[in-house]
């Protein structure tokens, strides 16, 4: 049901960009535009089918906390 | 609107089960309100319902009244949460998150401790209006008419719950004999747990310090006991005034209250200054006599229901962080002086009084 | 071709940088932890924020009609340039989630906890994407019409909130613990004030006999918002007093409180309209920086086909931070103040000082912009 709408919605996005992009012969943009909207898709997907991904807020948190740990001790 | 129903009051007693909680909600009954012009109404037929459950939690029994009731119980326009006696003195504190929690509950309500079981409250007679929440709301709404009962929301509730120092209180509601539902008196909190009352006169005592008593009859009395006076207070204005000296801690209270002569059943001629001057002395007395009972209440009870732990906080922050987590073996023993200054203003349409002398 | 070719006015750019630092602080009240010396440690974070701008604005003024990613490849060189600007973008995505999912957890908790979080977040990305895909200039207007509206509001909240208000809910003045307090003080100025780094990105469309203006008007519009911010601290810290700790949403629950006379009470529905207008800024702003970044980087000849695209992968990322409202709320105070010291202070202030010492930019007039 949710992928359904997922791949309407991705492709009413496609219908609304790429035929002007093509009209225009604006190539390189079309190129980065199916390239990121393919990364938009694989994430919803993963999302949308209950892939667990790693959250950014628990990268950040990582990679703070490996520099402050040396700095509390300081203080 | 059809599918929900309106809460007015919330009821909260221990259930007979222990650890269970048993929630009494006063709703709105709508089948019963007549269309106006059909001649109904009338008798005691008023469309409120009382639903009770029990839960091991109050969002448990709440959700309960879904087995019986087709409306949903909708919260934003109840009045008043009122405690059953038994359950405050176990402690609220169990009882009070899901109302901080939830978005429906607005934290205007008013909280009260009822005198015996919470439900018995709901079941009894609001004098003029139809449901209990709206009676009590609309009392405490003009508590400055008496200033001997303490409006208390759920807001101040909370607020005195997280200081470390200040304790709770709130009113107390009970059934008086003629059925009627009345306020009397305040509850006082040591932490969560109620731990005893004031009486309506020492609650204008706290009022008094609180800077809340803003109205009121206080009535002299006179060397002779068959004659009296009463003084409609105005307005009053209270400064709380910490000091440490020498190790000791004192704390001054200077009030200022302002009133009118409102009735005297005294043939005294009270039209001139050294007389008037008499009377300004008498309510100043009254005024500083109700403090200290309520102080004295306080000490007793050994809860700072004057936000008195705060006032040294503010003025002494350094001191203070050694006294905070000690203020149970300070406040007793805090000395109080009370210094009151009353003004009479007016003495309404009358100069003198038209009693034979 | 111009990537971007709206123009901002000065009251544009005001009204902007107003709606923006009001944003999510508003809502959340980063901060918190210094407790009833909240209004100290913001006017500490606001001095901290300003000394942020004062890099900010001399870096647009020195490098006028450049952008943040144009000024890293002048500074840095093409291939360093290009990996801090990169980095900057992935910042602005984030920044965008995060804004989004303080916004849809705020709506969600207070108007209808039984819709999934993701319809909140969705309707606000589609219409921060229609913004965006409208360019600077009509983004900019947006603030002119809500930026208003919103201290309007404002105002009108404190005052009917005067008689809940206690002063002696903020004192007594100062008695914290130095740590804390800078705790406090950095993250306000990072989450508002450092967050202004994203105008990197617009100042560069400042109309162009207005560049010299920046700093001045920037700094000024700083502090106006900071006193109507301020004002707002002071309303919420002196009516919830202790309660402020534990509830979520500090104004909202302030906002409930107001009752004057039975007829002004129940206006949260109001308030929240004016907090929809200024998150939808504040989330337009740093999604149109990570967009047209992106798009300048790429050196495309349009950033509108990447607003979509980029739009659902920030709405995937939105969602993905945090499983429940109360992470967010850690991280924000515990994590994001640590973590966007590169971003809002680190890199600025390095570029600056090598701007400086290598006297760039070179030719200081008549630099055609490359893309054109």
């Amino acid at each position: 049901m949710y992928i359904i709408l997922l791949f309407l919605g991705f492709g009413g996005i496609v219908l609304f960009e790429a035929p002007g992009l093509i009209y225009q012969k604006y190539w390189r943009e079309l190129i980065f535009f199916f390239l990121f909207l393919g990364l938009a898709f694989t994430l919803s997907l993963l999302a949308v089918i209950g892939i667990k991904l790693p959250s950014p807020a628990e990268i950040t948190e990582k990679i703070v906390n490996f520099f402050l740990k040396p700095l509390s001790k300081l203080f | 609107m059809e599918t929900l129903a309106f809460v007015t009051t919330i009821g909260i007693d221990k259930a007979e089960e222990p650890g269970k909680v048993e929630l009494t909600l006063q709703t709105v009954d709508t089948t019963k309100i007549s269309p106006p012009g059909s001649g109904g109404g009338g008798g005691d037929d008023k469309p409120v319902l009382n639903l009770k459950k029990t839960g091991n939690t109050v969002f448990e029994a709440i959700r309960k009244f879904n087995y019986e009731s087709s409306r949903r119980p909708f919260f934003p326009h109840s009045q008043a949460l009122i405690y059953g006696e038994e359950i405050a003195r176990e402690g609220v504190g169990k009882y009070i998150d899901f109302f901080e929690r939830d978005p429906e509950i607005r934290r205007n309500i008013y909280v009260l401790v009822a005198k015996g079981e919470a439900s018995k409250i709901l079941e009894g007679q609001p004098p003029l209006e139809y449901t209990v929440g709206v009676s009590i709301n609309r009392v405490l709404d003009k508590y400055s008419t008496t200033s001997q009962i303490i409006p208390i929301t759920l807001h101040d509730f909370l607020g005195r719950l997280l200081s470390k120092t200040t304790a709770p209180v709130a009113p107390i509601v009970l059934v008086n004999k003629e059925k009627n539902i009345t306020l009397a008196g305040t509850a006082v909190f040591k932490e969560d747990k109620m731990i005893g009352e004031l009486t309506p006169r020492e609650t204008r005592g706290l009022l008094w310090v609180l800077n809340k008593a803003k109205g009121g009859i206080i009535t002299l009395e006179l060397p002779n006991p068959n004659e009296k006076i009463s003084i409609e207070v105005i307005n009053s204005q209270c400064k709380i005034i910490p000091e440490i000296k020498d190790n000791k801690l004192k704390i001054t209270v200077e009030i200022r209250e302002e009133g009118n002569l409102g009735e005297q059943n005294t043939p005294e001629d009270f039209s001139n200054e050294k007389s008037w001057d008499s009377l300004n002395k008498l309510t100043a007395g009254v005024i500083r006599s109700e403090v200290l009972a309520a102080f004295k209440k306080a000490q007793e009870f050994n809860a700072d229901i004057f936000g008195f732990g705060e006032a040294f906080h503010r003025k002494y922050p350094a001191v203070w962080r050694e006294i905070e987590d000690d203020w149970d073996n300070y406040f007793p023993f805090l000395e109080l002086t009370v210094k009151v200054e009353s003004t009479i203003r007016e003495s309404g349409l009358a100069i003198k009084s038209a009693m034979p002398k | 071709m111009k990537l971007e070719g709206g123009q901002i006015s000065t009251s544009g750019l005001s009204f902007l940088l107003i709606c923006y630092i009001f944003g999510s602080t508003i809502i959340i009240i980063p901060g918190r932890e210094a407790e009833h010396n909240i209004w100290l440690a913001y006017i500490a974070g606001m001095t901290e924020g300003l000394i942020f701008a004062f890099i900010y604005t001399t870096l647009a003024q020195r490098f006028p009609q450049k952008t943040l990613i144009e000024i890293n490849d002048l500074i840095y060189g093409p291939i360093l340039g290009k990996l801090i600007s990169l980095s900057y973008i992935l910042y602005f995505l984030q920044l965008t989630a995060l804004i989004l999912r303080d916004f849809g957890d705020f709506f969600r908790g207070v108007l209808m906890p039984e819709t999934p979080l993701v319809v909140f977040i969705l309707f606000s990305a589609l219409l921060g994407a229609s913004a965006v895909r409208n360019g600077i200039e009509v983004i900019a207007r947006c603030s002119i019409i809500i930026g208003p509206l919103a201290i309007v509001t404002s105002i009108l909240v404190t005052l009917m909130l005067l008689p809940q208000m206690k002063i002696t809910n903020i004192l007594p003045i100062g008695d914290i613990p130095l740590k804390d307090f800078i705790k406090a003080s950095h993250t306000v100025a990072s989450v508002p004030f450092g967050e202004t780094i994203a105008f990197l990105m617009v100042f560069a469309f400042m109309e162009k006999e207005k560049v010299k203006n920046i700093r001045k008007l920037t700094l000024l519009t700083i502090i106006l918002g900071s006193i109507f911010l301020l004002i707002n601290i002071f309303q919420t810290a002196c009516t919830l007093g202790k309660t402020a700790q534990i509830t979520l949403y500090p104004t909202f629950t302030a906002i409930r409180l107001i009752n004057i006379g039975d007829v002004f009470t129940r206006l949260e529905a109001l308030v929240i309209f004016a907090f929809l207008g200024l998150g939808f800024l504040k989330l337009t702003v740093s999604y149109y920086g990570a967009t047209l970044g992106m798009a300048q980087i790429l050196k495309l000849r349009s950033y509108l086909p990447l607003v979509l695209p980029l739009g659902v992968i920030i709405v995937v990322t939105s969602i993905l931070h945090f499983e429940n409202t109360i992470e967010n709320i850690v991280w924000t105070s515990d994590i994001y103040p640590y973590y966007s010291i590169p971003f809002q202070i680190g890199i600025p202030l390095l570029s600056l000082l090598i701007a400086m010492v290598r006297k760039l930019p070179k030719q200081k007039t008549g630099s055609k912009q490359q893309q054109k």
